[in-house]
């Protein structure tokens, strides 16, 4: 049977889906010799890298803690890569945030993660920090973090155990 | 017999089983086997994988990431076990504490048997058991070799003084048929003023239908003396005094 054109077509989407998918980590790749083995794709990476059927759940995390450090900032990494490796649970709400961040200040915002703690009071908080552009009015900037707080933060809150706080500044 | 460590490092232990179907995957296996173990592992929950939806807009694929179901996880009450089943996939997972290989094995064995009952696969075509140790070495800094036999040889040319590192190494078993993965890197410490060290050890069979079903019991005890003999001859006596060998 000769497949028509169409079912051609999405057959060999489908390879590059399958090869893309295997050879994604190089998405993000310097050197041009390896981009160029990459066949270009607009899948959204992050979402392949974070379901890439791994079974051990501490590599899970592990694979999570690196995929976010290239999504964001770790403003002391060491204790950021540890409060998260004892706060797991936060991994997911991260991954939210970054999807919200990017839904509403655009695919160009800076991330940080930051950790604020006080020994004494036995508080120690992560907060995402939305970079924004010096273009955008600051009074714009608190607007859209509004937005972002009714339709995602304020729905989780009450799970995050005080953990997770979210800010926004002009770079 | 194997030594016993008070502290032990293993931070997980698992056992992936994937198959060659019987027939056609149906979605009804979850159900049937969490039935059989509901007991033991009451809480479930869902792990979603990736589809892709290709459509064709004038005149051009186009295509979607969507989220699919992938795998179901069914976790035990003290959070320190779980049963993964995924399309032709069986995975068995032991988290910390670890409670030893007499524990584990049956653990191993009885789900393998249970999801074997439903699914009724034709072969295996990989199985893998795995244990990662998660080993913390006090102090900042540290020379490996104190506490491992195995690390990366720095040149003397090079500064012997490094940062994280990585290395891994695959040896063969079983006339090239199975492997055993061997990785050692640092990862991240939960303390401070401490250096956390990752020892990977993931041995596996990925030929498929060169391991009939029912020899799936000799090749796990052969696969656990690999891991554990390995294990042994990477650690100093040093390295495991932190862990305290019980006498």
């Amino acid at each position: 049977m000769i497949p028509t054109q169409s079912t051609y077509d999405a057959s060999t989407m489908l390879q590059k889906f399958v090869f893309s998918t295997m050879q994604v980590d190089l998405e993000d790749e310097p050197s041009i010799y390896l981009r160029k083995r990459v066949p270009p794709t607009t899948i959204d990476t992050m979402k392949l890298q974070r379901f890439s059927g791994e079974t051990s759940t501490i590599r899970r995390i592990m694979n999570d803690i690196y995929l976010l450090e290239k999504n964001f900032i770790f403003n002391n990494a060491k204790e950021v890569k540890a409060f998260l490796w004892n706060n797991s649970f936060l991994i997911n709400y991260l991954f939210e945030a970054h999807s919200y961040s990017v839904k509403y200040f655009g695919k160009d915002v800076e991330l940080q993660l930051e950790l604020n703690r006080d020994f004494e009071e036995h508080y120690e908080v992560l907060f995402v920090v939305i970079k924004s552009s010096s273009s955008i009015d600051p009074v714009i900037v608190l607007d859209l973090l509004n937005r972002m707080d009714d339709e995602w933060f304020l729905n989780i809150i009450g799970l995050l155990q005080g953990k997770l706080n979210i800010t926004a500044e002009a770079i | 017999m194997s030594k016993k460590y008070k502290n032990p490092p293993i931070v997980e232990a698992l056992c992936e089983v994937q198959f060659v179907p019987g027939q056609p995957w149906d979605y009804t296996v979850h159900g049937l086997f969490y039935e059989k173990i509901s007991k033991e592992f009451p809480e479930k929950q869902q792990q979603m994988g990736i589809g892709i939806k290709l459509s064709q807009v004038s005149g051009t694929i186009q295509h979607e990431v969507l989220p699919a179901p992938d795998k179901m996880q069914f976790i035990s009450q003290d959070k320190a076990a779980l049963v993964q089943v995924g399309t032709d996939l069986l995975v068995v997972n032991r988290l910390k504490p670890y409670n030893g290989w007499e524990h584990f094995k049956p653990l191993i064995q009885n789900n393998l048997n249970k999801f074997m009952e439903v699914a009724k696969p034709k072969d295996f075509k990989r199985i893998g058991l795995k244990y990662i140790n998660k080993i913390d070495i006090p102090g900042q800094t540290f020379r490996l070799q104190d506490y491992f036999n195995y690390y990366p040889l720095i040149p003397k040319e090079l500064p012997q003084t490094h940062g994280p590192f990585n290395a891994r190494v695959e040896f063969l078993y079983e006339n090239l048929r199975d492997r055993l993965l061997l990785t050692i890197g640092t990862f991240v410490a939960e303390a401070p003023n401490t250096v956390s060290i990752l020892l990977d050890l993931d041995y596996v069979m990925n030929t498929p239908e060169k391991l009939p079903l029912n020899m799936f019991d000799s090749w796990l005890e052969n696969a656990h003396s690999a891991i554990e003999k390995t294990f042994e001859a990477c650690l100093t006596g040093k390295c495991k005094d932190l862990f305290e060998e019980m006498k």
